[in-house]
């Protein structure tokens, strides 16, 4: 009778199946506020019940509320009477009074109350085991992989509805029949498991965790979604997964780390990083949508540390929601807001040691000499082909060698003078509590690095706190702030008085004298070394955000939530130039050999961006039997406001006082200008889901912009996908190896108006188009670009294909895409004949692009005896083709865009080689200019018998091909270890500027080029690097194949190895833990390109002003 | 509850305000178009707009201003790609001058075309004085594009309207060089028409003179001598025009800028508070200067200079090797600044020698920065140009403020008698205009030349006038094409001084048929480190490189506009 009483209360697996859903919901979900853990606090009951039993009295709360009632086996009597009435009372309240003087006990656990047998009440408990000697007690713990207690979770004896739950610290004790007993063992977000007691009186249970937790959550726009839900293609990251790469930026620890996102970085510049998400969609702007907590912002905006949660959405169905500015994939990023009660404080700090992963080799003063004289021989041929002069006779060239007077004859290698190892230091603390009217979570944060060139600094700090109140049960508040600074100091004015401004420097000129006199370069100016050691040519910039979001979350009643936000954002970027100049010494004599020309000076940049975003959304879920309804509905207005300022002056008497009023006025410059644009927009979805097996869903946009002209304005932007779980199927019940699987299907269409100029609509008068006459200025007006007014929204359809399989009970997962993206209507800045009088190419809506491509992504993680291993590898392509131009090609340089190819593909002469002689060349069809022994030799392609452009082929995809990465992580007692490599497959790159060209612009040649052709030491027709020249070109630098290469790498991004204190000896110190790391970033690299200076992951520009880094960390994460 | 209507209402307020007229913006910065051009004063800001593309090619080392002779055999330009391409015969369609040249031409033809066309609609509110001197000044700027765009690439396409729809700009084909000529005349003719009595003479703006100056050009590179001589004839006697005296000064700045200079018909002008600078002084300059030295005089342009006894120097007995630089016109003092000069307080040497210069104001000897002993970068010719160079403009070095003569009085006289020379009517006027170009000024007093000549002893006579009178001002490269002598002397190389040796040791040169130096230095014995110095060999493919190739990116557009011989 008793068993049959208890049926109603021992674990209700659907209710506690309900509670999860709820409580992950809640937690996860920032716009709904109550928090689950304070439950049991805020929860009034209201009851009168009089001589009842307290099964009665506890059925009744239990249909109130989300408490289940738990018994501690059979020592509770249920059919006790009590009697109770209380009014708004907390649920201790009531319970205290229901179990006063039973000899019973209670204990919450969130939703979760126990009761069992008071301790002291001995009698009982002994008279209970007395009335059944055939059965025993077993005792037991619940603890997770860390050794930490599992509170709360559920004990049943298989076969039968005897249960219990765990106390505090992971304990249970539980009554079974004698003989063999199997108890099975659970809790929300663990692998279940089951243990055969055998004669045992106590066991010790390891719970893992489920690392493909069906009931595991992920944002999705507005909103969150659990990840078995979901019908479109998001990658969802873990916050951690990030902050544990520790690397200064969000876009550097994202990279790799999310299928169909790829990263890439230009130069070593910290903050530099370039987001494409599935290719490269339209002919203009590419960049993401990038939302923090809705906001949109960059990931430059938050500390990696501060990240929850990143979701990219892929497909239309799951970014339309973002209509007009999704086109290219957007990025959410949640941030970190408190849920618990405890106080927990986190410190983790690291210092780095960081130097250049390549710099360029340089020659030295001979083989620079030999070179030279190389080149001007080939220059200064004479008609009959015998080579020209050389400049460094043979005599000095071994004068030089020989000399040990390094002043006299220099070998300098400015480079390696110029670069040294640098510290970088971060820093990062955040505090997180709560209680049930307030939660709270604040960080600061901080980072240092100077620089590998002197000069350089970079330091960055940040304040985000995120606080909600509880202001009633259908209220909430809360305030977002977040500030974020970064300097970046940096000793040139440009890029080409940083590293290209060092290469200009021939090792046959001194950069500094052995006395300390700094030497001057090729025209006896200053050598850009001086400058950047000097502070001569500064450049200071900052970078300002405040972003702050208010919200009001009403949720009147059940299933319905109604949110308000406002989140105003300032941006400022600021920077101060200041740009001084020196004398130059001789060495020996002091005599001045060189004064500044121009007068020093100074300019200040200024922008400003205002963006004002409001929202409206109304979110509401319904669940009538089988069918799971939700719907959102939305309004959105964003205002953005720019402003740029620009002042100039020079000539300062005391150039210690580096600012505008210190100089003259004579010569001063400004300028100014404001550009605004606004977005309005409405949208909404609704999702439905039957049985959790068949998942529906449709979302609409529909979009006004302020960059097109009246009638103009609006775009709609639908989509559709669905889904189904297939392994929910009782057909599938019997596949055990497959635990999970869902297939996906989505299309839906985007919009893009980014990228194109804010009045990109509207004909204008240029009002300075001044004209001089008689000396001074005139005012003069002119339309300087044209407009199309009937231009409109680009519109990017999308179909995607997918599948989610887990297998192994979720061990090893696997999900795949195939998708197919076709931007129509591209808003393109195409060429207009120059005869219409304009100089600009205006926005057209032109053109379609294909991108076809796949996402795979696999992982697995499994356990060796005490060994955890977790594999994750992704793989993704995609296939880029212009489909449609009107008819229209645009070449630049060596790129083309063409109908048929991708974007950007690589368009030039097909190379075979170089002429061997010059009688050779002479015989050759006339090509471009008087050809020579060593220049390449092109082939004519279109069997013309001439060799001109019309020989030009297309011959590469500059497109990354067979993206992929791979994580490689495991656990071992306390220590832990990953390693992170990533890559590109097939890629064409090119080799351009000076790498073709060693003597351009008085630049010094590498090592590299040192195989260069000669007619004398190196008449070999397959050189690498062809004839020489100063200042004489002819085929050489013509667009061809012969600079082609192969761009495919892989790189070594991350290495982690840590350890983790044991919690023994924590414990005593009040720390709940202690993590210690070693990382390595950037570690190695192999690539095709052979180039010292180079950066595999930018295979386009021969080198920036700011080589990539790799870096060596030790670093510590504590929590309190 | 109340929360709820409280938000409710918010929600609606917010709602119903979102209309179209929320999310309209337009420029904060200026007006817009379609309204524009109505008054006098916008009117006005429209014709000074016009004038934005004089020089074709603007900025950095090659710039038509004071560069374009670098595509010639007079001077040589280093450091630009696009100079050594087109010097080197590797100039092709995708070469970006030709579409920045084509470019410039059509945005400055389109202004005009434009304003053409609001003064018409808005004549009424314009006096007719201010009409007349606007429409003289567009007309004359639409014939100068015109003529700049047939010079270079023969046929193009013609408007003289403007061009509303990208489709009709795409369908426009290339008319005939000699029809768009026509056009020209006509545009000048008009320009003269409306300037006549016109006051405005200030420097820059367009004039009746500069309209006849142009027209007698846009003849003469066209073979047109009739119109030449006819339209050189009416500024010649227009009494407005006259020589400057002294040639030394005709380049300083203060003389070009005084009402007294009478030889100036059109020039560019700069100015810093317009943003509007030449950096010319920066590519000329010397190392000691803090220059350069990108721009500079070939052996070629020296060698072309004169003796004082009016022989060349292959024949002059007043010529010694040795002393290379005397004796000679003295057009080449005022022109170029030669080794051994005094230049800017120190004396001027490259020769590998000369590690230290003679600083003549303070009496020391200095470091020689132009040495290249130190830097193969510094000039290398071994000359300098002289023309234009200003000191005052020296402390910052590439913002010039001083003009440049697009048009001046002496190329009007050598116009006439060069088209009276090709029509053969070589009577005293002819020589006379010569003669006054040679000896008309105090400070070069050359030989005259006799009469009695042939008509091709006098081709060769005018034809080195215009080289050495004209030098580096830019209108050389036009002159070696219309006189088809560049396929001989852009398959010469340019030569400059030699790094060692001595002047004695330098090759034989003669002259040929149009007065240019051929040299033998095939067969000369050089110094064993390159003593004589070949800079480039250039490269011209007559069938091909008189007209240059249509700009890929209109041929892409427009595939009937079809492209020049052999490109």
């Amino acid at each position: 009778m008793k068993n049959k009483e208890r049926d109603h209360y021992v674990p209700l697996l659907k209710k506690v199946k309900r509670i999860m859903k709820v409580t992950t919901l809640f937690i996860l979900c920032a716009i709904f506020s109550i928090s689950a853990s304070t439950y049991a606090q805020n929860y009034k009951v209201t009851i009168n019940k009089q001589n009842s039993t307290i099964i009665e009295v506890l059925k009744e709360i239990e249909k109130n509320s989300e408490f289940t009632f738990f018994f501690n086996d059979n020592r509770v009597n249920v059919n006790q009477h009590v009697s109770v009435m209380a009014k708004n009372a907390t649920i201790n309240e009531v319970l205290d009074k229901v179990l006063r003087n039973t000899g019973y006990v209670y204990q919450i656990i969130d939703r979760q109350v126990l009761i069992k047998a008071s301790a002291s009440d001995k009698t009982n408990e002994r008279g209970a085991v007395a009335q059944q000697s055939n059965k025993r007690t077993i005792t037991g713990t619940v603890k997770d992989p860390n050794g930490e207690p599992i509170i709360g979770a559920n004990i049943v004896q298989k076969g039968s509805t005897n249960g219990t739950i765990t106390d505090v610290d992971g304990n249970f004790t539980i009554t079974v029949p004698l003989g063999n007993a199997t108890l099975a063992v659970s809790y929300i977000g663990y692998q279940g498991t089951e243990i055969t007691v055998g004669s045992k009186s106590s066991v010790a249970v390891i719970l893992k965790e489920d690392t493909e937790m069906l009931d595991e959550v992920v944002v999705v726009g507005y909103g969150t979604q659990k990840k078995v839900n979901l019908t479109g293609s998001v990658s969802a990251v873990k916050g951690e997964t990030l902050s544990n790469k520790n690397v200064m930026s969000a876009a550097q620890s994202l990279q790799g780390m999310a299928s169909g996102l790829t990263i890439t970085t230009s130069n070593g510049e910290p903050d530099d990083a370039t987001l494409r998400v599935r290719g490269i969609g339209t002919l203009n702007n590419n960049d993401p949508l990038v939302l923090i907590d809705g906001v949109s912002s960059s990931l430059n905006a938050i500390d990696p540390n501060d990240i929850e949660s990143i979701s990219v959405l892929k497909d239309a169905a799951s970014a339309s929601i973002y209509g007009s500015r999704a086109a290219s994939g957007v990025i959410l990023i949640t941030s970190k807001h408190a849920k618990t009660d405890k106080l927990i404080i986190t410190y983790k700090g690291s210092v780095s040691s960081v130097h250049a992963m390549s710099l360029p080799k340089l020659v030295n003063s001979l083989e620079y000499m030999q070179m030279y004289n190389s080149a001007l021989a080939n220059d200064t041929r004479k008609d009959d082909g015998t080579l020209g002069g050389h400049n460094y006779s043979d005599e000095l060239m071994e004068t030089w060698k020989n000399s040990t007077d390094r002043d006299a004859y220099p070998n300098s290698n400015i480079i390696d003078e110029a670069f040294h190892g640098s510290t970088q230091t971060q820093h990062y603390l955040g505090i997180a509590t709560g209680n049930e009217k307030f939660n709270t979570n604040t960080s600061v944060n901080y980072s240092w690095e100077d620089g590998i060139l002197s000069n350089v600094k970079f330091n960055r700090y940040g304040i985000r706190s995120n606080n909600e109140y509880h202001i009633s049960k259908i209220l909430n508040l809360g305030i977002d702030l977040s500030v974020r600074r970064r300097f970046y100091d940096n000793p040139y004015n440009n890029g080409d008085d940083g590293l290209a401004g060092l290469m200009r420097q021939a090792p046959i000129y001194q950069t500094q004298y052995s006395n300390g006199i700094w030497g001057g370069n090729y025209a006896g100016t200053p050598n850009s070394l001086m400058y950047i050691e000097n502070k001569d040519k500064m450049t200071y910039e900052e970078w300002s955000e405040i972003l702050g979001r208010f919200f009001i979350t009403l949720t009147p009643f059940k299933g319905l939530s109604v949110d308000f936000s406002y989140a105003p954002k300032i941006s400022d970027y600021k920077v101060k130039n200041v740009t001084k100049d020196e004398n130059l010494y001789n060495y020996k004599t002091g005599e001045v050999t060189y004064t500044p020309k121009k007068p020093n000076s100074m300019y200040r940049k200024q922008t400003q961006t205002r963006e004002d975003d409001y929202n409206i959304l109304a979110h509401y879920n319904i669940s009538l039997g089988k069918h799971d309804i939700s719907a959102l509905g939305g309004f959105q207005y964003l205002t953005n406001h720019y402003e740029y300022l620009y002042a100039y002056r020079d000539g300062n008497p005391f150039p210690q006082f580096e600012e505008l009023d210190a100089y003259s006025v004579d010569n001063q410059k400004n300028n100014g200008y404001t550009t605004e644009w606004a977005l309005m927009s409405y949208f909404g979805r609704i999702n439905y889901a039957f049985a959790n097996k068949y998942l529906l869903e449709a979302n609409v946009r529909y979009d006004g912009s302020s960059r097109f002209a009246n009638g103009y304005k609006w775009g709609l932007f639908p989509s559709f996908s669905a889904g189904w779980r297939f392994t929910e199927e009782s057909f599938m019940k019997n596949f055990n190896l497959l635990s999970n699987g869902k297939l996906r299907a989505s299309w839906g269409e985007l919009g893009n108006q980014s990228g194109i100029d804010t009045y990109a609509s509207a004909l204008n008068v240029n009002t300075s188009s001044y004209a001089v006459f008689g000396g001074s200025a005139a005012p003069g007006y002119a339309v300087t670009n044209y407009a199309t007014k009937d231009i409109t929204w680009e519109t990017t359809k999308v179909l995607d294909f997918g599948i989610d399989l887990g297998f192994l009970n979720n061990k090893l997962n696997a999900t795949f895409d195939w998708y197919k993206k076709r931007t129509s209507d591209i808003l393109m800045n195409k060429n207009i004949p120059y005869i219409l009088g304009y100089s600009n190419s205006p926005v057209q809506n032109v053109g379609i692009v294909d991108n076809k491509g796949w996402d795979l992504s696999l992982s697995y993680n499994d356990k060796a005896g005490k060994l955890n291993y977790q594999i994750t590898a992704i793989l993704s392509d995609v296939h880029n083709k212009i489909i449609d131009m009107g008819g229209d090609r645009s070449i630049n340089g060596v790129n083309i865009n063409q109908e048929g190819y991708s974007i950007g593909s690589l368009y030039g002469m097909v190379a075979d080689g170089l002429f061997s002689s010059w009688a050779e060349a002479q015989s050759a069809t006339p090509q471009w200019g008087k050809l020579q022994g060593g220049d390449i030799k092109f082939e004519d392609m279109n069997n013309d018998g001439k060799i001109n452009n019309d020989d030009r082929v297309v011959m590469g995809n500059t497109i990354p091909r067979y993206s992929y990465s791979l994580d490689l992580a495991a656990q071992y007692k306390n220590f832990d270890f990953d390693a992170f490599f990533q890559g590109v497959g097939k890629r064409d790159a090119y080799v351009s500027g000076y790498y073709q060209y060693p003597f351009q612009n008085e630049t010094t040649p590498l090592k590299e080029h040192l195989d260069y052709w000669d007619e004398v030491t190196n008449p070999n027709p397959n050189a690498t690097l062809p004839r020489l020249s100063i200042n004489q070109q002819t085929n050489n630098l013509k667009e061809s194949t012969f600079w082609k290469r192969n761009g495919a790498y892989l790189r070594l991004k991350n290495i982690q190895i840590g350890y983790t204190l044991p919690k023994e000896i924590l414990k005593t110190l009040l720390i709940s833990k202690c993590r210690f790391f070693i990382v390595g970033s950037n570690v190695f690299t192999l690539d095709h390109l052979h180039l010292s200076g180079t950066d595999a992951e930018s295979p386009f520009s021969a080198y920036s002003s700011y080589p990539i880094t790799k870096s060596w960390s030790f670093g510590v994460e504590v929590q309190f | 509850m109340k929360y709820y209507i409280l938000f409710s209402g918010l929600a609606a307020i917010m709602l119903l305000s979102a209309c179209d007229s929320s999310i309209e913006r337009s420029s904060l910065t200026s007006p817009t178009a379609e309204t524009f051009f109505t008054n006098e004063t916008e009117i006005q800001g429209g014709v000074n707009a016009c004038y934005n593309f004089l020089n074709e090619c603007k900025g950095g080392y090659f710039d038509a201003n004071y560069s374009l002779d670098g595509l010639a055999d007079t001077e040589y330009l280093r450091g630009d790609n696009t100079i050594a391409t087109i010097n080197g015969g590797a100039m092709d369609y995708t070469t970006s001058t030709c579409s920045t040249i084509w470019g410039r031409m059509y945005q400055g033809i389109g202004r005009c075309n434009l304003i053409i066309q609001k003064i018409d609609e808005n004549q009424n509110n314009l006096s007719e004085s201010v009409k007349k001197q606007f429409l003289g000044e567009v007309y004359f700027l639409r014939a100068y594009y015109y003529l700049k765009l047939i010079s270079y690439f023969g046929d193009v396409q013609y408007t003289d309207k403007p061009i509303e729809t990208v489709s009709e700009g795409k369908s426009i084909t290339r008319t005939a060089k000699a029809e768009v000529l026509k056009h020209i005349y006509s545009d000048f003719d008009l320009a003269a028409d409306y300037l006549n009595g016109s006051t405005v003479t200030t420097l820059g703006r367009a004039t009746r003179g500069a309209a006849l100056a142009f027209k007698a050009r846009a003849a003469l590179y066209n073979g047109d001598y009739q119109t030449a001589k006819t339209a050189a004839k009416q500024v010649m006697d227009s009494g407005t025009y006259s020589l400057y005296p002294t040639y030394e000064d005709l380049f300083s700045e203060a003389v070009m800028r005084s009402s007294s200079n009478k030889e100036l018909i059109f020039a560019a002008d700069y100015d810093l508070a317009a943003g509007i600078t030449s950096g010319y002084l920066r590519f000329v300059a010397s190392r000691m200067m803090g220059g350069y030295c990108t721009i500079v005089p070939t052996e070629a342009m020296i060698d072309s200079y004169e003796c004082i006894d009016g022989k060349d120097i292959s024949e002059s007995s007043l010529f010694n090797k040795a002393t290379r630089f005397e004796n000679r016109d003295p057009r080449l003092y005022y022109s170029v600044v030669l080794p051994g000069d005094k230049w800017f307080g120190v004396i001027f040497n490259t020769h590998k020698d000369s590690t230290k210069c003679y600083n003549y104001e303070t009496n020391t000897w200095v470091t020689n920065k132009d040495c290249y002993a130190f830097t193969q970068y510094c000039s290398f010719s071994g000359y300098l140009i002289r023309k234009y160079v200003n000191s005052a403009y020296l402390s910052s070095i590439d913002q010039s403020e001083n003009p440049y003569y697009l048009c001046r009085y002496a190329e009007v006289l050598l116009t006439y008698a060069e088209a009276k020379i090709e029509l053969n009517e070589i009577d005293q006027s002819c020589l006379d205009a010569i003669n006054l170009v040679r000896c008309g000024r105090t400070d070069v007093k050359m030989p005259v030349i006799p009469s009695g000549l042939s008509q091709t002893q006098m081709r060769k006579v005018i034809r080195k006038e215009r080289k050495v009178e004209l030098a580096f001002e830019n209108l050389r490269f036009q002159d070696i094409l219309r006189w088809k002598s560049a396929e001989k002397v852009m398959n010469r190389p340019k030569l400059g001084r030699a790094f060692l040796g001595s002047l004695s040791q330098w090759p034989d040169v003669t002259f040929d048929e149009n007065g240019d130096p051929v040299y033998d230095y095939n067969n000369y014995v050089p110094h064993p480190s390159t003593d004589f110095r070949v800079i480039l060999n250039c490269y011209f493919n007559p069938d091909r490189d008189y007209l240059w190739p249509i700009p890929q990116r209109e041929i892409l557009m427009n595939p009937d506009l079809g492209q020049n011989l052999n490109y």
